[in-house]
């Protein structure tokens, strides 16, 4: 046997040999099996809520795409009687704000001039007060369900006044929050769950059981919907710009 | 007839609309129908939209005033603080639409006609923010299940094999998609500013690469690991996304121009996920 025709052998035997352990590799990772790992389904209650603020939000989808349309049909020409109408505005006509007293618990309207940035209405809880001028509010959603974990369902009848919304609160001056008018009060207990899912959220505390259904379904996904709420409600840049404002 | 100015001083004058002038109901009346009948789908003529707007949403507090009402009228007062006499109707007309509005998005006669069945199936498409291609998110991408946490064993075993798919991936995505995945380990809405501005990308594109991301995970998973079943790849998949968004955001601590990211308000405490 010549020289080449055993080097010639040896490489078709090396090769062979790597061939096999290739093989023996695929078939390996064709048979890498996960076991059978059991998954546990979301609760009920946070189907139903996603589903039921998927609604919500479907709906006020719809609205805007059509606000645009609506809000010019409000923008009628001022006429020669409006003009009249506007020189003779009583001055009582606005309920002057309840300045004081600033009290924890306590449900406020602000003024649209205590948020000039904001065109509805923004209903907030006080929660804290400190020593120095400022204080922590909670704003309530717009929607009648809970979007996220940080948020509460308040058992409230009231259209604004359904779920606070603990993600969104802000600590603000006590000048812009007394530029308002005092709707009602939380209630001790009210008061109390709303600071246990604040805690929640800023202080990573456990949430209390009986508070786990009153709160709404986690986010899990990037491209959850409630993303775009959560940047379409945020109030912060609002607040800032009214802080910035303040004399 | 349209409304003026002197119509709404009337009633917020005067309390109730029935107290008010013939003119003055006709005028209001006609105004709210016309807000509240120019949403599609929001025509149900039987609906008394003035009484759900006195009823429902001027709804009166304890002490028996109606603070929305006061907001309202304030409302135009901004606007003349403003110097703009001339937009005080507009913008009365303007505050009387945002709360019809939520009325009608949030009261259970209105929204009853925009609305659904409520048994909705977990596969059923739920829509999404741009997604890009592809099809919608299914309540089960927005709630997907857990893995049973007494199964420790089962779940090692999961994060010893999504780890490398993780770090393979990782070595092919591009830039715009690891700003993507950092904004979602930290929580933080992909459509913000700041993610698209840092991402150098529409947010078309970089709410796409998340589901570039995920059908390249889905690949690997199948490919990886064929006879196991779907809900089990699944599973893996969620725990490789996790992964992968870790990857990201400590590759992102260390860039330069992604420190912006870091100063969002973020909604991580909301966040539940496999990591």
């Amino acid at each position: 046997m010549s020289a080449s025709t055993a080097a010639g052998a040896a490489a078709r035997a090396a090769a062979a040999a790597a061939a096999a352990a290739g093989a023996a590799a695929a078939a390996a990772a064709s048979e890498k099996k996960l076991g059978k790992i059991k998954v546990v389904p979301p609760p009920i209650w946070q189907q139903k809520c996603l589903v039921a603020w998927l609604d919500e939000w479907k709906i006020e989808q719809s609205f805007q795409a059509q606000d645009s349309r609506v809000k010019k049909s409000l923008n009628q020409p001022t006429s020669q009687e409006n003009r009249k109408a506007h020189s003779h505005i009583p001055a009582d006509l606005v309920r002057p704000y309840d300045r004081q007293p600033l009290a924890v618990g306590q449900i406020r309207l602000l003024s649209p001039r205590a948020l000039p940035d904001v065109d509805r209405p923004v209903y907030v809880a006080v929660l804290r007060k400190a020593k120095s001028n400022y204080c922590l509010v909670a704003p309530f959603s717009l929607f009648t369900v809970p979007a996220v974990p940080s948020e509460l369902m308040t058992g409230r009848e009231e259209p604004f006044l359904r779920v606070l919304s603990l993600w969104n609160c802000q600590t603000t001056t006590a000048e812009i929050v007394g530029t308002s008018w005092i709707f009602d009060d939380l209630g001790r207990q009210l008061l109390a769950d709303a600071w246990a899912v604040y805690q929640r959220f800023t202080a990573k505390l456990p949430l209390p059981k009986r508070l786990t259904q009153r709160v709404g379904p986690p986010l899990s996904h990037p491209l959850d919907p409630r993303y775009e709420y959560l940047e379409a409600a945020d109030l912060d840049s609002a607040f800032q710009s009214a802080k910035a404002a303040e004399p | 007839m349209a409304d003026t100015l002197q119509n709404w001083i009337e009633w917020k004058q005067k309390c109730a609309l029935d107290a008010c002038s013939p003119e003055t109901q006709q005028a209001l009346r006609g105004f709210l129908a016309e807000v509240a009948y120019s949403y599609g789908g929001f025509d149900d003529k039987s609906l008394d939209p003035w009484h759900e707007l006195e009823v429902y949403a001027l709804v009166p507090g304890p002490r028996g005033r109606k603070p929305s009402k006061d907001w309202l009228f304030d409302y135009i007062q901004r606007e003349e603080m403003r110097g703009r006499d001339d937009w005080m109707l507009w913008s009365l007309r303007q505050g009387v639409w945002s709360v019809m509005r939520t009325v009608m998005e949030t009261h259970e006669p209105w929204r009853r006609e925009g609305s659904r069945p409520r048994n909705v199936s977990l596969n059923a498409p739920e829509g999404g923010h741009e997604r890009g291609e592809g099809a919608a998110l299914t309540l089960q991408d927005l709630l997907p299940g857990h893995h049973d946490t007494g199964d420790e064993a089962g779940s090692i075993e999961l994060q010893r094999f999504a780890h490398p798919i993780a770090d393979r991936l990782f070595k092919q995505l591009k830039r715009h998609e690891k700003v993507a995945m950092a904004a979602a380990c930290l929580g933080v809405p992909l459509s913000n500013g700041v993610v698209l501005d840092v991402a150098r990308r529409e947010k078309s594109v970089v709410c796409g690469s998340i589901k570039k991301v995920e059908i390249a995970i889905n690949k690997e998973a199948s490919r990886e690991f064929p006879k196991d079943d779907d809900e089990t790849k699944a599973l893996l998949g969620r725990f490789v996304f996790c992964n992968l968004k870790v990857l990201c955001c400590e590759w992102a601590k260390s860039e330069i121009k992604c420190a912006r990211l870091f100063t969002i308000r973020g909604h991580r405490e909301d966040y539940d996920d496999e990591c």
